[in-house]
């Protein structure tokens, strides 16, 4: 049947948040949760974009369809979000304020081009982000699972089969992850390899 | 009788930031506060942490800035350190930071501040042919040639706009103060300005590959460590480095042949703004220079924009810059403290006073007290600004040959005096005149970091003692980051961090007044303006934005605005 022949368009997800605010970086952490712990077919990007800002305008139109796990302000902590880019429209307010672009605008910005991605953002409303620290309120930790798991009945409606790994990784394991990063420490024998040429 | 404008309510999540006027009878500003958030916190996520693991998580403070941060942060512990870097490793951190600066510039110009010059309206009414011709006599203007040639593509892009408005589709063009009277340029002139921001999205791609082949992942860099980088097989690999300077080629040609000429097209059309000092503001300006030019080592080595301090807009005197100078005030700032501090000493204990209570509808902030979540920094004891124009002022009062010949240029050719810099439009015209610099000397960069691998030199990395060194030190990171003077403080102990301090460039210009009730670079900048429209802040935003304001230090969450989303709840009994 043509239908199954047809070429899936390039999808990605994308975290993104600010880590160092509490449940800012819940979309960070979703994202790379859904990397650690399931397998998709076919497969899929999954990026941390962290506080990514106008950056975004390279997947809004490198890619065929872009998931943006986000946090959104709504009613209350820990409800859940999933819509078309098309509901967030209008709301970007660039053009009345001095602040920063971001996700919603843009979308706006992009929406005349011709090489517009399809955007659906995954929202939850977070309880914290004003206090400074890398992990979750526990209001948000008893939601991330509904959380990943919206996520992924999105890619699963986008034609995908997902799968849990064997091994799983566990939301604490993911948190303890970012705030313990480390930079590559470059190698003796590197440099001396390098001494020798 | 005087009227307050506000633009942008402190929201919520406290704001990015928040503008609020005073006019008089006139329409003309007499008075001007600055309020707005900024990430506060960073000693207390960094102390304790091993210092060469800062980056990334200084790096999370704003997402526009990361490559910045994180530089900055390698750098302040390598100074901390006492480490000089390799040659490739400087060449390779100039051409992430150069990669940065001309991927950053032009989307400022066209996507976040050229609507405040450009009437995206205006221009579905110009005539294709017409605007071809116009391109044509800027680009000779600026000795350039023309980035879109013919007519068809204005055609093409007014038909596209056309029919996705005719959807419901209006984007940008939905929310603007278009039609108003400040807006200066001819339909054509707006339709090739308007062809260039969306040809910006496309090129800004580009500038994105540049950063990440020699950054690696993009959009956290890692490639940079303590010591050096450590991108040694991208220096190693010709290919690498030969497919930098292809994409960097069509960059330039942008620069060159569209952002430049649109400036020569603006400085003429606002001359008037440019040439009565509209938002000049201070008038003294700070630069704590970068991108090193040899290798002699951190704050002895030449800069591509030296560092210095001009005051006054005396272009004829530069004096030096003493990091020792730079002290932080929270008179009018919604900290607790009595005493100017510099950073090495600087404590963050918040004190929120609120607003005043609301009359109107709006709750004003209480300007007598305290009322951003900006500390106000103090140069000696100077307000200055900082950011391009900073540069270029600085550079040219130190005759420095290379940004003499680019303002000179610049002003020849537009027939404009230097008055017009201490102005919003001149720091418009600073940045691209700057994107214009760096994307040239990064072809020397380029070349040179090819000569020296190909002499045999690999070495990318300065090995260092970690132990001994780590003991007991202190260091700074003082650098130019696209917005202006970025620095970072730390104090190590015992192979930990002790205290660490960002003053990032938007505190320069986005500051409160001070303990002399001094104003901030914004708020001084607004004084004077004269509003076409008070019910529309277009003025305000130009001079604002043209200091490229990054409050993005904080918190990202999609801000409703109250919007009904009910339909999109999901029901999250849904399981995995």
């Amino acid at each position: 049947m043509p239908k199954q022949i047809a070429v899936m368009p390039e999808v990605i997800v994308i975290g993104v948040g600010n880590i160092l605010l509490k449940d800012e970086g819940v979309g960070v952490y979703a994202a790379k949760y859904i990397d650690e712990n399931f397998l998709f077919s076919p497969s899929i990007n999954i990026i941390d974009g962290g506080t990514i800002g106008y950056k975004l305008i390279n997947y809004f139109q490198g890619y065929g369809k872009v998931f943006i796990l986000d946090t959104i302000s709504a009613d209350e902590p820990g409800s859940i979000y999933s819509m078309p880019s098309k509901a967030l429209m209008g709301m970007g307010h660039y053009r009345r304020t001095a602040h920063e672009v971001e996700v919603v605008e843009m979308l706006e910005i992009c929406s005349l081009t011709e090489t517009m991605a399809e955007v659906n953002v995954i929202g939850i409303v977070p309880e914290d982000i004003k206090s400074v620290g890398i992990g979750l309120t526990d209001k948000l930790k008893s939601h991330f699972d509904a959380f990943v798991g919206t996520a992924i009945n999105e890619l699963k409606k986008a034609g995908f089969k997902a799968r849990r790994k064997r091994n799983k990784r566990s939301l604490d394991a993911i948190i303890r992850s970012y705030n313990l990063p480390h930079v590559q420490r470059p190698s003796a024998r590197r440099k001396v390899s390098e001494q020798l040429i | 009788m005087s009227k307050h404008i506000v633009v942008d309510p402190i929201t919520r999540i406290e704001g990015h930031l928040r503008i609020e006027v005073v006019i008089d009878d006139n329409n003309t500003i007499v008075d001007a506060y600055s309020s707005s958030t900024m990430f506060r916190g960073i000693e207390t996520i960094l102390q304790g942490r091993d210092p060469r693991d800062c980056g990334l998580l200084a790096m999370r403070v704003c997402g526009v800035c990361t490559g910045t941060h994180y530089l900055r942060s390698i750098e302040t512990v390598e100074n901390a350190f006492k480490i000089n870097i390799p040659k490739n490793a400087r060449l390779v951190r100039n051409l992430i930071q150069g990669a940065l600066t001309v991927h950053d510039h032009p989307v400022h110009f066209y996507n976040l501040a050229g609507l405040d010059w450009v009437d995206a309206i205006s221009a579905l009414k110009g005539d294709p042919k017409k605007a071809a011709q116009e391109a044509n006599k800027w680009a000779e203007v600026a000795g350039t040639g023309t980035w879109n040639t013919g007519e068809l593509v204005y055609k093409k892009l007014q038909e596209r706009l056309t029919k996705f408005a005719k959807q419901g589709r209006l984007g940008i063009l939905a929310n603007g103060y278009w039609g108003n009277k400040h807006y200066k340029l001819t339909p054509e002139q707006n339709l090739i300005a308007l062809s260039h921001y969306f040809d910006v999205l496309d090129l800004q791609r580009d500038a994105a590959k540049m950063m990440a082949i020699f950054g690696g992942k993009n959009p956290h860099p890692q490639s940079i460590v303590v010591g050096g980088v450590t991108c040694v097989q991208d220096i190693e690999n010709p290919a690498r480095i030969a497919l930098f300077k292809s994409l960097l080629r069509n960059v330039r040609k942008f620069i060159k042949n569209a952002y430049l000429p649109d400036i020569y097209m603006a400085g003429t059309m606002y001359a008037d703004e440019g040439l009565n000092g509209t938002g000049a503001g201070l008038k003294n300006y700070m630069v704590y220079g970068s991108f090193r030019l040899d290798d002699t080592g951190f704050y002895h080595s030449k800069l591509l924009f030296p560092s210095g301090i001009v005051l006054n807009g005396d272009l004829t005197r530069a004096y030096d810059l003493d990091q020792k100078e730079i002290t932080e005030d929270v008179t009018h700032s919604w900290y607790r403290g009595d005493k100017r501090l510099h950073p090495f000493e600087g404590v963050t204990i918040p004190d929120y006073t609120g607003l005043e209570k609301k009359s109107d509808g709006i709750a004003y902030l209480k300007t007598k007290g305290k009322y951003s979540w900006i500390k106000s920094p103090i140069y000696g004891d100077d307000r200055v600004e900082v950011g391009p124009l900073a540069r270029l002022i600085v550079g040219y009062a130190r005759k420095d040959k290379r940004i003499v010949k680019y303002v000179d240029n610049f002003l020849k050719r537009s027939g404009l005096p230097a008055k017009v810099l201490f102005s919003s439009l001149g720091r418009t015209a600073a940045r691209a005149i700057e994107t214009e610099i760096i994307a040239d000397v990064m072809f020397e960069w380029s070349n040179q970091l090819a000569a020296n691998a190909a002499s045999g030199d690999l070495r990318t990395w300065s090995e260092f003692d970690f132990d001994s060194a780590s003991k007991d030190a202190a260091g700074y990171g003082l650098e130019e980051a696209p917005r202006g003077a970025l620095g970072h403080w730390v104090k190590i102990k015992d192979g930990k961090v002790e205290n660490y301090q960002m003053v990032v460039p938007t505190t320069w210009n986005a500051a409160p007044r001070d303990y002399k009730g001094r104003k901030g670079a914004y708020e001084s900048a607004l004084i004077g303006i004269k509003v076409a429209d008070p019910s529309q802040p277009l003025e305000i935003l130009r001079t604002i934005h043209s200091f490229d304001p990054c409050l993005a230090c904080a918190v990202h969450l999609i801000d409703t605005n109250g919007k009904e989303l009910g339909n999109y709840k999901v029901n999250t009994a849904c399981t995995v």
